[in-house]
């Protein structure tokens, strides 16, 4: 069968990642586990864990459940997976997060359910990445955006991987010395991992045929090859960088300086696509997610120069925080933020309108958002965004947790946006429902384009 | 749909003194996604080969038992793909309204397209020139009873749709 149809998870997934954003970003307003300072502290963990894998991580898997059938013209491969993906994956947020606590001392509870959680998370991830790279190699679809979204899967195992050993090591429950002696060494490696092996190149993926769609531009072809190589060679690197560092050798850290160069090369090369893109564009008025996005890609930019500056100087702390910083917060958050402003009055339009199209009068899609509100919740979420990575490196913990409060609020007042998207509030009111049309579920997509 | 092949005879346009070119390209320039041209020449046409190649259509020789040539070229990169509710031997008649979508943001393809058939009788055939594969076009058409079959071009970058509409729209 050809086409894509509606996927059925991914406004449940898109749920679940908003409500773990807030929980995070109010924790760290509150001043709970700021990553200022040393970062190993389990208060820290687990706000990172909520924030990377609560947030970006569901809200990732969310985007590529609907993307991926898109991007290879088909439909998914193994649909059942997602709804059951889901559950591990909170369930495994949750016992983690429970066990970093644990680890804090604040609640008593036996360390071994560390492991677990990473099993429940590993098991969740695993499921996906088996539907989402099946569909990509059974449609045989190894375009740029196809192999940059398999790398990213890559990148998703091997963080996925770090991590269970990681929770496995810090319950004590496995004896690896070469890990318990250099964790604090190795967890910029896992982090590395998740944000730019896994969501980054993921995003770098996806964003060549999203920006190409949404401006209206030609999609760049041969040149996109080198930003793919030069990804590609940073994500092995840094997985021989994890290989050797194991034993500390000299290797490790001439592979993470070729890792974090590559991610530079890769980056400008990526940069100047998109820029190519935006001058070859047809469309002259940008919608804001268009120009949300953009702004995220300053973010990508600086967060890589922060990385590159980290490394060099040998400062990680607090430029490497930074760093890590501007890339989960500004550049991910906002890519993720600024897309589901398309995405979801999208994909409603599509569930809700789709079956009458034709028949009578239905709203336009630009009709289910209101961009006069959002846009200054993605002003005021970008401008504390940019104060909160200045704090960090100003060691100024009480502006951290404003700059937190201040994106918690724009997180807040954009999801009601997307709230209002999907029980169609601004559609005006003689076509919002037409015969036939009905009022979609919030959490859970018909799927009235499968037969 | 299996591909379909156009042929065109050659050799009594050569007979008569005649300079074969021009009626080649303008059956070439006619081909509609998911055709072939079959010709059949009394010589292994080669400078046509290069013409072809670049319009996107690879060859395939067959020397007959006459001693003339068949040559059968296929749109290379072009998998054409059809509904599943179109059978072999489905007549499809001329396209009554045809329209370039291809500057349209997208849903307008597809908002349009719809809007479209619904003003048309069983039967006629929509033809459109898309910018892109509009995948959540193809299910709501095929619920809806409609036929369609569509391609890319040759160099990838437009796609083109014919639609014949159906009775249970």
């Amino acid at each position: 069968m050809h086409g894509a149809s509606i996927s059925r998870w991914t406004m449940a997934y898109f749920a679940a990642s908003l409500a773990f954003l807030m929980s995070g970003l109010v924790l760290m307003g509150c001043g709970y586990g700021l990553p200022i300072g040393a970062l190993g502290t389990p208060e820290t963990l687990a706000v990172l864990h909520v924030i990377a894998v609560g947030w970006l991580g569901l809200l990732f898997a969310g985007a590529l459940l609907q993307f991926v059938p898109v991007l290879a013209a088909t439909h998914l491969r193994l649909p059942w997976l997602a709804g059951p993906a889901l559950v591990l994956l909170i369930l495994g947020l949750a016992v983690l997060s429970l066990g970093f606590t644990a680890l804090s001392g604040r609640i008593t509870l036996h360390l071994e359910v560390m492991p677990l959680g990473g099993v429940f998370l590993s098991s969740g991830f695993t499921m996906l990445t088996v539907s989402l790279a099946t569909t990509i190699i059974a449609e045989k679809s190894f375009d740029v955006p196809g192999i940059l979204v398999l790398s990213g899967l890559a990148g998703l195992v091997a963080t996925a991987l770090t991590g269970s050993v990681f929770a496995g090591v810090l319950s004590g429950l496995v004896d690896f010395p070469d890990v318990a002696l250099r964790l604090s060494d190795l967890a910029p490696f896992h982090a590395a991992s998740g944000l730019l092996g896994w969501m980054t190149i993921t995003a770098v993926g996806v964003s060549y045929r999203l920006f190409a769609m949404f401006l209206l531009a030609p999609e760049v072809k041969g040149s996109s090859r080198r930003t793919v190589s030069t990804a590609l060679c940073a994500l092995l690197f840094l997985c021989a960088a994890v290989a050797s560092g194991l034993h500390g050798t000299s290797f490790s850290a001439m592979s993470t300086a070729v890792a974090v160069l590559a991610t530079g090369v890769s980056t400008v090369f990526y940069v100047i696509d998109v820029w190519r893109m935006f001058r070859a564009r047809r469309r002259k008025v940008l919608e804001l997610n268009s120009v949300a996005g953009l702004v995220a890609l300053g973010f990508l930019v600086a967060g890589v120069a922060l990385l590159q500056l980290a490394w060099f100087s040998g400062v990680s702390i607090p430029v490497g925080t930074a760093a890590f910083y501007a890339l989960a917060l500004g550049w991910l958050s906002g890519l993720g933020l600024s897309q589901l402003f398309k995405i979801v009055p999208f994909l409603t339009w599509l569930e809700t309108y789709g079956p009458v199209m034709g028949r009578g009068a239905v709203p336009r899609v630009q009709d289910l958002v209101n961009e006069r509100r959002a846009r200054g919740w993605f002003v005021i979420f970008y401008l504390s965004v940019t104060v909160g990575a200045g704090a960090i490196l100003a060691d100024a913990g009480l502006f951290l947790q404003a700059a937190s409060l201040c994106q918690g609020a724009a997180v807040i007042g954009l999801a009601v946006e997307y709230l209002r998207a999907r029980r169609l509030i601004y559609a005006p009111a003689d076509v919002r429902l037409p015969d036939g049309a009905v009022m979609p579920r919030l959490f859970y997509a018909k799927t009235n384009h499968q037969e | 749909m299996a591909l379909e092949f156009i042929e065109l005879d050659v050799r009594p346009i050569l007979a008569n003194g005649g300079a074969p070119f021009p009626a080649i390209m303008t059956v070439v320039e006619r081909l509609a996604p998911g055709q072939g041209l079959m010709l059949l020449a009394p010589f292994s046409p080669q400078p046509l080969f290069k013409v072809m190649e670049e319009k996107g259509y690879v060859h395939r020789v067959s020397e007959l038992d006459s001693g003339d040539f068949e040559v059968k070229f296929t749109p290379r990169t072009t998998e054409v793909l059809v509904s599943e509710n179109v059978r072999d031997g489905d007549d499809w008649p001329e396209a009554t309204r045809s329209f370039d979508f291809s500057e349209l943001d997208p849903p307008q393809p597809m908002v349009r397209i719809l809007l479209e058939l619904e003003t048309m009788s069983p039967g006629d055939v929509l033809f459109a020139v898309l910018g892109r594969e509009p995948i959540f076009l193809f299910r709501e058409l095929t619920k809806r009873g409609h036929k369609w079959a569509g391609s890319y071009d040759s160099d990838g970058e437009m796609f083109r749709l014919m639609i014949k509409t159906g009775t249970m729209a």
